[in-house]
């Protein structure tokens, strides 16, 4: 074995071929900090990949600051290794991920590099593009799909939450923000849903990205952990850059998932990318640039913050047939600081976005989870996705709820109330205590419409509010057990709550509550 | 306001493009930089000068590395190929290991030396 190796060795020593030739090359004039100033190469490109030769290996380089002098370049690399006087050199190449069917299941970095001792990605059989026929390489930045390859949202992602899926609607290829304090459950709705897809027959599987930037490691292994006990991580993706790595890699993740997620969509496939936060992602970004001397604005972030997030977010798109009907769902979270939402980066992504999901810290306290301030969140295109069943409850379920709201300063006085406002109040704290779910059990979309249903119909009105979770828990058992095909069954196929199955529906709640 | 070794040489070249009286201009030129308390940068003003002078008469800045010492007569036919334009700098480098390297303004480099034939075998 040795002897093949090394007289295989010789061969390739004996049959290499070098030439001198004229290249272009340029140095390391500073080095600092995850950032590198390059003095020649004036010919390079903006977002160019270059070399960095250093005395223990290359090391790779993004231009990012063309200069009249110099190039600004972030390291992607281990940059302790990188001295002044090392030469670069141009690849010709911009920053991209190989990304294949492959990929589905793995936890990568922004580079697409794996990072969970599983082994190569792609097999020798499938090989890096472009020898490989399973795999792509997808540029890091690319132009958003214009406006005649898109068409408008109009298939549900449903999340698995009964106040979002009921109230807040998302569509596939809609970009909805999830925004809240520290401790209020973003990545938990985020969890939800990735963990929903799976239970949500009669639609495409949705491949699911995750992004975590900035994260602590042991919440990325713990969010691994959750999806894999679950059997969601054979439809998702982790692209992960803790707090651990470098500014650059933290930068550049959110645009790898994105990757990941375009790759999925041009195949015809839908995909729903979690960028998990952009507030640290607006920070990272903030570094690099100030280590790269571009000037500070608002709250000492670059001028360019707005469109970072813009160029990022415009890429999920809903593509039109011509295109192959793929889509790129995008969940961006925002981390808030003491509920502050009119700060810098909140308000930019709130406008980039087609809807906020805004999750409160008061809320959370006082034990209604999900925390969703549903007064305060807004799905703009969602409803055109929402199914005929669900839009059946739903409509009701929001008009029940903002009544309750503006009642529910009298609550204490409820003794001095007219009947009619006591039994709104009443059935606003029931339906309020039926939207609470806790995190990790999402609740599939015909079982959500069949809840909701016997809640606005006044079915739950009765039922003392400790025992909702009861009713809720042993109805859909009840259904499951003797009305599956005619009730839950009918809702899945079609959608729709049509009048034959709300009669049975009724039925059957009638039936249940006999025995409740 | 701190000058950059390239802005002293710039204005300094500049300036002799329109004085008479070249020694007094360079005297005081030297007066300025130790007002500016900037002499630790001379050695890369002059580099930079000399820079600017040979592109301003339509040269270049030729860097030549040996990997070992040369005979004087190896380095003079090597230099001789190049335009009386041209500012050649020759130089010592044993990480070269063995052959030469050409660079030209800093930019394009003819490298013909064994630790970049070593590098591109492993890479």
């Amino acid at each position: 074995m040795a002897y093949d190796i090394i007289e295989k060795l010789k061969k390739e020593i004996e049959n290499f071929k070098h030439e001198a030739e004229l290249e272009n090359v340029g140095i390391i004039i500073e080095a600092s900090d995850g950032i590198a100033k390059i003095s020649g190469l004036s010919n390079a490109l903006s977002q160019e990949i270059l070399i960095i030769e250093t005395e223990t290996g290359d090391v790779s380089c993004l231009v990012s600051n063309l200069e009249e002098s110099s190039i600004g370049s972030i390291i992607l690399g281990n940059f302790e290794k990188v001295k002044i006087g090392d030469r670069v050199r141009q690849t010709g190449q911009v920053l991209s991920i190989e990304v294949g069917e492959e990929i589905i299941g793995r936890v990568v970095d922004p580079l697409g590099k794996p990072l969970d001792n599983k082994g190569v990605i792609f097999s020798a059989k499938s090989g890096p593009a472009p020898v490989g026929k399973n795999s792509e390489n997808y540029p890091l930045e690319k132009t958003a799909p214009s406006v005649v390859d898109r068409e408008s949202v109009r298939t549900p992602v449903h999340t698995g939450i009964k106040a979002i899926d009921s109230m807040i609607p998302i569509g596939r290829g809609q970009r909805e923000l999830i925004i809240g304090d520290r401790g209020t459950g973003k990545t938990a709705v985020a969890l939800d849903t990735i963990l929903n897809q799976a239970k949500d027959a009669g639609r495409s599987q949705v491949v699911c990205v995750y992004v975590a930037i900035g994260q602590k490691n042991s919440k990325i292994a713990k969010i691994v952990k959750i999806l894999e006990d679950a059997g969601a991580m054979k439809y998702t993706v982790i692209v992960s850059a803790p707090a651990s790595a470098p500014a650059a890699l933290q930068y550049l993740a959110p645009f790898a998932g994105c990757a990941i997620g375009e790759y999925f969509m041009d195949k015809g496939k839908d995909a729903l990318v979690i960028y998990d936060d952009l507030s640290k992602h607006a920070q990272s970004y903030r570094e690099l640039s100030l280590l790269l001397r571009r000037p500070p604005g608002r709250e000492a972030y670059p001028g360019d913050i707005f469109y970072l997030h813009s160029r990022l977010l415009e890429r999920a798109a809903k593509l039109s047939k011509e295109k192959g009907s793929g889509s790129l769902t995008a969940l961006p979270i925002i981390e808030t600081q003491l509920g502050d939402v009119s700060a810098y980066i909140p308000t930019n992504v709130i406008s980039i976005t087609d809807g906020q999901i805004y999750l409160e810290s008061n809320l959370f306290n006082q034990g209604l989870r999900p925390a969703v301030n549903v007064g305060l969140s807004v799905s703009r295109v969602g409803s055109s996705a929402q199914t005929k069943a669900m839009k059946k409850v739903a409509g009701r379920l929001r008009l029940e709820l903002a009544q309750f709201r503006e009642l529910q300063a009298f609550v204490q006085f409820a003794s001095d109330l007219d009947e009619n406002t006591k039994k709104k109040i009443e059935r606003g704290e029931r339906l309020t205590e039926l939207l609470k779910q806790s995190d990790r059990e999402p609740v599939s979309f015909e079982k959500e419409v069949v809840v909701l249903y016997a809640g606005i119909n006044g079915f739950m009105d009765d039922v003392p509010k400790n025992r909702i979770k009861e009713f809720e828990t042993k109805f859909v058992d009840f259904l499951e057990k003797m009305h599956k095909e005619k009730i839950i069954g009918t809702i899945q196929k079609s959608n729709e709550l049509n009048e034959e199955t709300e009669k049975n529906l009724a039925a059957a709640l009638k039936e249940f509550k006999k025995i409740f | 306001m701190k000058y950059s070794p390239k802005d002293y040489a710039l204005a300094l070249s500049k300036s002799l493009e329109k004085s008479k009286d070249e020694k007094h201009l360079i005297s005081n030129f030297l007066r300025v930089i130790r007002k500016n308390g900037d002499q630790r940068k001379f050695p890369k003003i002059l580099e930079a000068f000399k820079k600017t002078e040979t592109k301003k008469n339509g040269g270049s800045h030729i860097k030549v590395e040996f990997a070992r010492e040369t005979k004087e007569g190896q380095i003079k036919s090597i230099t001789k190929q190049f335009s009386p334009k041209d500012w050649v700098e020759t130089s010592l480098n044993p990480s070269l290991i063995a052959g030469v390297r050409v660079t030209f303004d800093g930019e394009r480099e003819l490298d013909n030396s064994l630790s970049r034939k070593i590098h591109k075998l492993f890479n």
